[in-house]
């Protein structure tokens, strides 16, 4: 079967109901990106209760066993905002790389005679995912609204859905010379499409570097740790001499904060390497936090 | 007005301005030089010196810093000004109603000012001659005069745009490979702040600490380290390579 068919999820829209302000109330990207941005804040302030006046456990940051805690609570909050903001991402390039076909189903079919609406019509078969604005625009023509007022029902969510809303309703207002200006504004929309892709393609690879930095030091202070701090705090602890006495635990402590700093602040910068306009490689921030949080519980635990 | 950016409203005013904690410091670490008795004192006037040094160039180089912010901005939001421009044009509206519509939207302080000026009542070459006067000539506003005077051309507006558009996607396709090249030098010096550095900082303090017995306080070292350094060090690259990538952003 193919992945697609699991990824399916992704072409809906995320759509929020919040019970007291109604159904279908949207809130803003940027409210919904603070609150889920939060979420780890609060959880971590929430855990720090518990521990403190529901356990009566002192925290501490070099507890090995609470900053795995830490950690794995923090992987799990940041989930929502990584799927929300992969999703929107995954939404509006697949959107905007469809617009050349909407144009070019609209001048092919303007060409042999049929109207806008017609056209537009024709394009739903081409379409995946901006087939739900489109219809919807049908669906209020079909209602009785001009083309032009029911261009409100397109989402403007980027500069490109924006100018090719701007475009429709230009070419709503008809005219033989508007419908000779079709092939130019698809060819400067293709040139955008491409040019995005494949400045995405081009800096993909760099990805792989923020992946390979983690690697590297999640091999190196494991081995670290295994090998030499925790045999040496055995020794020092029965002889003594001229080697200190090695506590592990906050070093094994410090090591995991830093990998889950690395990881954080590595998701966040994979968007800067690769140019995406959302924080959508939160994403890759959850792979690496389980990846470490995996390694360092399969050591504190065997060792 | 765009004089906001300098402290005092002028150029001549805020160097000014940004000179007075370089000299005061500069005094009062020569008054205290003169009253040291011992050179182990030395290093109080030192550091007044150069925090007074310090805040002065951050002081001086501050508007620089918000300009270049102001232009890359403009820059990455040129594409869809003239498209969007064109766009309207074709369909026969009108040329600086137009620019204003498409202008608004763009959150830039720059345009914000250029289309303040217009509606009061100023021409667009006078006020990009004013937007020079304070910004300094930059190839991203010699291209907002072209495309503003242009507007003025009527129905060769629209060719004169495409033009203008081609010119820009030319320059994002050489920005990408200059970008595509300085990465490569980037992800190295990534490599050297995220990996290297904390390990080799790990090991090598830890191993100290134990084969050098209590020299130091090896927690508060790794916690510097772990919680101050590696954040600093990596949001560093990060900005860089964001600044490199930016470039090339349609």
């Amino acid at each position: 079967m193919k992945l697609t068919k699991y990824l399916r999820f992704l072409r809906k829209p995320l759509f929020i109901t919040f019970p007291t302000l109604g159904k279908g109330y949207r809130p803003s990207r940027g409210l919904l990106r603070k609150v889920m941005l939060s979420i780890p804040l609060i959880i971590i302030i929430g855990y720090l209760l518990v521990l403190t006046y529901v356990r009566h456990i002192r925290f501490s940051i070099y507890n090995p066993y609470q900053t795995l805690i830490i950690s794995f609570l923090i992987a799990l909050s940041l989930i929502p905002s990584a799927v929300y903001e992969y999703k929107l991402e995954w939404d509006v390039r697949h959107s905007e790389a469809e617009i050349p076909v909407l144009l070019s189903v609209i001048e092919s079919n303007l060409r042999i005679g049929l109207t806008l609406p017609q056209a537009l019509k024709a394009s739903t078969e081409y379409l995946t995912f901006i087939k739900k604005d489109v219809i919807k625009l049908l669906n209020a023509v079909w209602v009785g609204e001009s083309i032009e007022s029911s261009l409100k029902y397109f989402r403007r969510d980027t500069s490109l859905l924006s100018v090719t809303v701007d475009y429709l309703r230009i070419l709503s207002r008809g005219g033989e010379e508007l419908y000779g200006t079709l092939r130019d504004f698809r060819e400067t929309v293709e040139d955008i499409v491409n040019y995005s892709d494949r400045l995405r393609n081009a800096t993909r690879s760099y990805t792989a570097i923020l992946y390979l930095v983690i690697v590297v030091y999640l091999i190196t202070t494991a081995v670290f740790l295994k090998t030499f701090i925790y045999p040496l705090s055995v020794q020092t602890s029965k002889a003594g001499g001229l080697i200190a006495h090695v506590s592990p635990e906050p070093i094994t402590s410090l090591i995991i904060y830093g990998a889950l700093i690395e990881s954080v602040i590595n998701g966040f910068v994979s968007s800067y390497f690769t140019g995406s306009k959302y924080l959508s490689s939160i994403f890759h921030s959850e792979i690496l936090l389980f990846m470490s949080i995996i390694t360092y519980a399969a050591l504190i635990f065997t060792s | 007005m765009l004089s906001y950016i300098y402290i005092g409203g002028s150029k001549r005013m805020h160097t000014l301005i940004s000179l007075t904690p370089g000299v005061a410091s500069g005094a009062l670490a020569a008054l205290m030089l003169q009253k040291i008795s011992q050179p182990s004192q030395i290093w109080m006037p030192a550091i007044i010196a150069l925090f007074g040094g310090f805040t002065t160039l951050i002081i001086y180089l501050y508007p620089k810093f918000v300009i270049s912010s102001m232009l890359s901005k403009l820059n990455l939001s040129m594409s869809h000004l003239i498209l969007r421009t064109r766009t309207l044009l074709m369909a026969g509206e009108p040329a600086l109603p137009t620019f204003i519509k498409v202008s608004e939207e763009i959150k830039s302080p720059i345009l914000q000012y250029l289309l303040k000026s217009i509606t009061t009542g100023e021409t667009p070459e006078a006020v990009m001659d004013s937007i020079e006067s304070y910004l300094g000539k930059n190839p991203t506003l010699d291209r907002l005069r072209r495309i503003v005077l242009s507007l003025g051309m009527g129905s060769q507006a629209i060719s004169f745009l495409k033009d203008e558009f081609d010119a820009v996607m030319e320059e994002r396709e050489e920005a990408l490979d200059r970008a595509i090249e300085n990465l490569s030098m980037v992800t190295e010096l990534y490599m050297a702040a995220g990996v290297f550095f904390p390990v080799i900082g790990i090991v090598l303090l830890t191993s100290l600490s134990i084969l050098g017995g209590v020299a130091f306080d090896i927690k508060l070292m790794l916690a510097l380290l772990i919680f101050v350094a590696i954040p600093m060090l990596t949001a560093f690259t990060a900005l860089i390579a964001k600044k490199i990538v930016e470039e090339a952003q349609l």
